[in-house]
């Protein structure tokens, strides 16, 4: 006696994975820009002394300064462009004689959460 | 008195305190000889009088709360993060002393007596090394070190 089993479908299951999975790709795309900029104003903000360190503003050169680069579709870096501002460092971190700023540092911590519901929010949209 | 574990009730001032008498410990003060008797190698928070160099500062860095360990559960896991900072006198001094802390970090996590994890400092991650550099000869060089650590509370 022979048994024969045959699945029904499985093209199709496949086409509506692979469908599924590049929207999955497109939206948390579109959440990590959402997060970088948003992350982008943060600093800017701290800069400018609407958060809960020093105020950082004299020229305006270092809050004009920050950028948002995606380099790739899943990935954003949040800096400062170092050629006019080539004191961000000091600014961030300190010297032995000056205070450290933490307007980078101290964004980070306070958004970690929130970039992970950017993310979150886009993927839970997915029909 | 010297900590030995973190506890739930004091888990900052424990963890930066615990990393503190772990690096005092184990990693060697160039200057040992002659630092002045009222000066110190290890600190917890940036000096903020005339020292001797070189130190190392170890601050936190914030915290955050990765997720509770349960619906019906009042323990969180948070994740630290503590920045151990090289304040040397040259490059050299600066690279070798921030080598032996994360060396010193990396090979003590799982020793079952005095190991990192036993202590309840889990995952140990380096998340970013940054060198900065005052100007001049005779400028403080410095490493600022970001580790990340889990910490279970219960």
């Amino acid at each position: 006696m022979t048994v024969n089993i045959q699945i029904e479908g499985v093209p199709q299951v496949k086409a509506f994975l692979s469908a599924k999975s590049k929207e999955a790709l497109n939206r948390a795309e579109d959440a990590i820009k959402k997060a970088g900029f948003y992350i982008q104003g943060e600093v800017v903000e701290s800069i400018a002394g609407r958060k809960a360190e020093p105020r950082s503003v004299d020229t305006g050169n270092f809050m004009k300064s920050i950028l948002a680069i995606f380099p790739n579709k899943l990935s954003a870096n949040i800096g400062c462009n170092k050629y006019p501002v080539a004191y961000a460092d000091v600014l961030e971190y300190g010297t032995s004689t000056r205070k450290p700023r933490r307007h980078f540092s101290n964004t980070k911590t306070r958004n970690e959460k929130k970039v992970k519901d950017f993310v979150e929010a886009e993927i839970k949209k997915i029909g | 008195m010297a900590i030995t574990s973190v506890a739930s009730a004091t888990f900052m001032s424990d963890t930066i305190n615990l990393i503190r008498d772990k690096i005092k410990n184990n990693v060697t003060d160039p200057i040992a000889s002659i630092r002045p008797g009222n000066e110190k190698f290890c600190l917890t928070s940036y000096p903020k009088r005339p020292c001797t160099y070189p130190i190392i500062t170890i601050t936190d860095r914030g915290t955050i709360q990765q997720g509770r360990l349960g619906m019906a559960s009042e323990g969180t896991v948070l994740s630290i993060d503590i920045e151990v900072r090289i304040w040397a006198r040259n490059v050299r001094e600066r690279d070798e002393l921030t080598q032996q802390v994360y060396d010193y970090l990396r090979t003590n996590q799982l020793d079952t007596t005095t190991g990192l994890s036993d202590s309840n400092l889990h995952d140990f991650s380096l998340m970013s090394a940054v060198n900065v550099d005052e100007p001049g000869e005779a400028g403080i060089r410095s490493k600022v070190c970001e580790y990340r650590f889990l910490v279970i509370i219960s």
